[in-house]
């Protein structure tokens, strides 16, 4: 990392926290050290051990917080309001790569009383508040990133984007949803090559993947919204029953941020729970202890929006710099490599 | 067998029966769904690339490849030109798909060459080189503001933007996977 971004980096830890406070949000830094976490299938976690300074046989389990959510959720569901945290997440068994560190930085911010939209505006305004520092705005320039991030953002749902980017319709009818082989047959007629008997999560996440991602725009923020219902999260259904309300924020060609009206049905986040370990069975991923307390965290709150966003990502896309590495204090994969 | 999730530039696989080399290579993971590596190959048989999305815990064959040191010599429009400084077999590597290599490649140093079936097809380069800078603008007064810097040319003809104090002569080490400008050199 170059003095540059040293100071880049510590600008936009100070305008953020300032976007933030002024907005009547309160910081909160909850533990990264955890007793339980909410498993999901597709994050693997660093577990570490609290040993009983007494008694060698009482040994507890801690794991290293994927995302503050496990935390941030029961505070929203008690205290309302406008929470975030700004510090260190850390993810087990990811290649290390150009935008993939083990430990790296998330802002996540939760709102109550609003939906994914307002926080969809939220996040847009954030951005703009950044490039009016005169050390950003100018990092931002010289990179010729300036226009780019300050252009009015892209918004359209997930649906909208297969059309116009693939030419594939994603739903067919209004009973499509789930239908893999169909959809399948239709990325197939479009010279696309999806995985063999592949299910609809997994069908899904390859055309993104393979397709959507590098076709989107690069000219300007790209809010996708609206996500298939068969994308498992923990967002509310929308009132078309086919989708999830949850957005993604793209930018520079780089998936920034992810939102969410929260599901709140105690009932709902339960399915989601046991869907989740289930998945991780059948992956032979390790079992992980479960946050029972999320299961009621937001439990008769009428709604809350929330946003996790990558940090370090958000300062390579406003500097330029095109790996992680160059972004981040002691990247990983360099340390390992010294060894 | 190699994981996709292990794939890194500069592996030859074999896919479909053709071996391949891997070019670029983007690991994606939403950390909502299952994560994927996007890579671009170039099919060492025609010269094609190849763009393709594999699921990170799947399994590619390699293709089996030996290397080699040998000295750089010169470019043409088609090929990297390379001599063995002891026996003094003489190897070319087709710039097609590796045009970045220009950048890196410096008359009398020594490379190692990845061949495959007695053919050159890939020059492995150090993650970080140093390198001279042959042509750095002076910068504009007043122009101090965190984070300004200047396109600078160095010795291979590569362009990076370097800060503001970079000078001609100065030696800078280059990450050359991506290009960019990592420090200045000073012993």
């Amino acid at each position: 990392m170059t003095q540059e971004i040293i100071r880049a980096r510590a600008q936009l830890l100070r305008r953020t926290r300032e976007f933030f406070f002024n907005e009547g949000y309160i910081e909160v830094d909850t533990p990264l050290l955890v007793p339980e976490v909410i498993p999901e299938a597709h994050i693997d976690l660093f577990e570490t051990c609290y040993d009983d300074p007494y008694d060698e046989s009482l040994r507890t389990k801690l794991y290293l917080i994927p995302s503050p959510e496990v935390s941030l959720k029961p505070l929203i569901g008690t205290m309302g309001g406008r929470i975030f945290q700004l510090g260190h997440c850390f993810r087990n068994r990811e290649s290390i790569g150009t935008h993939h560190n083990p430990e790296f930085t998330m802002l996540e911010y939760y709102e109550s009383g609003v939906d994914e939209h307002d926080l969809l505006r939220r996040t847009a305004a954030y951005l703009r508040y950044l490039l009016r520092d005169p050390n950003l705005g100018a990092l931002a320039r010289n990179s010729g990133r300036l226009e780019v991030i300050a252009r009015e953002p892209l918004v359209m749902t997930v649906a909208e984007a297969f059309e116009r980017f693939l030419g594939i319709e994603l739903f067919q009818g209004p009973d499509d949803e789930g239908n893999a082989e169909a959809l399948a047959e239709r990325c197939r007629s479009r010279g696309l090559s999806p995985p063999e008997e592949a299910e609809w999560p997994e069908l899904f996440n390859y055309v993104m993947a393979s397709s959507l991602e590098p076709a989107l725009p690069r000219d300007a923020p790209v809010f996708l919204t609206d996500y298939p219902v068969g994308c498992h999260v923990l967002a509310r259904r929308g009132g078309d029953g086919r989708t999830r309300r949850r957005w993604e924020l793209y930018l520079c060609g780089i998936e920034i941020a992810n939102c969410f009206l929260e599901e709140t049905s105690p009932e709902n986040v339960r399915r989601f729970l046991d869907r989740q370990a289930e998945e991780r069975r059948r992956r032979g991923a390790s079992e992980v202890r479960s946050a029972e307390s999320i299961e009621n965290a937001l439990d008769g709150v009428s709604s809350v929006a929330g946003a996790a966003l990558g940090f370090d990502r958000l300062l390579m896309c406003i500097s330029g710099v095109s790996t992680i590495e160059g972004v981040i204090f002691s990247p990983l994969h360099d340390s390992l490599r010294r060894r | 067998m190699i994981r996709a999730g292990a794939i890194s530039k500069g592996v030859c696989l074999l896919m479909k029966g053709d071996p391949y080399l891997v070019t670029e290579r983007e690991f994606v993971n939403p950390g909502k769904g299952q994560a994927f590596v996007r890579l671009k190959l170039k099919n060492l048989k025609n010269g094609q690339t190849l763009r393709e999305t594999i699921k990170s815990h799947e399994t590619v064959e390699e293709a089996e490849v030996e290397e080699r040191s040998a000295q750089f010599l010169y470019a043409d429009g088609e090929s990297f030109h390379f001599m063995d400084a002891e026996t003094y077999e003489q190897f070319s590597v087709p710039i097609a798909g590796l045009e970045d290599k220009t950048n890196y490649v410096r008359e009398g140093d020594t490379y190692e060459l990845v061949i495959w079936q007695g053919q050159a097809i890939d020059i492995k380069l150090p993650l970080k080189m140093t390198l001279t800078v042959e042509d750095a603008p002076e910068a504009l007064r007043g122009d101090t503001v965190s984070g300004a810097t200047k396109p600078v040319v160095m010795e291979t003809g590569l362009t990076v933007k370097a800060p503001l104090f970079i000078k001609t002569g100065d030696r800078l080490l280059i990450n050359t996977d991506t290009g960019e400008y990592v420090e200045r050199v000073t012993s």
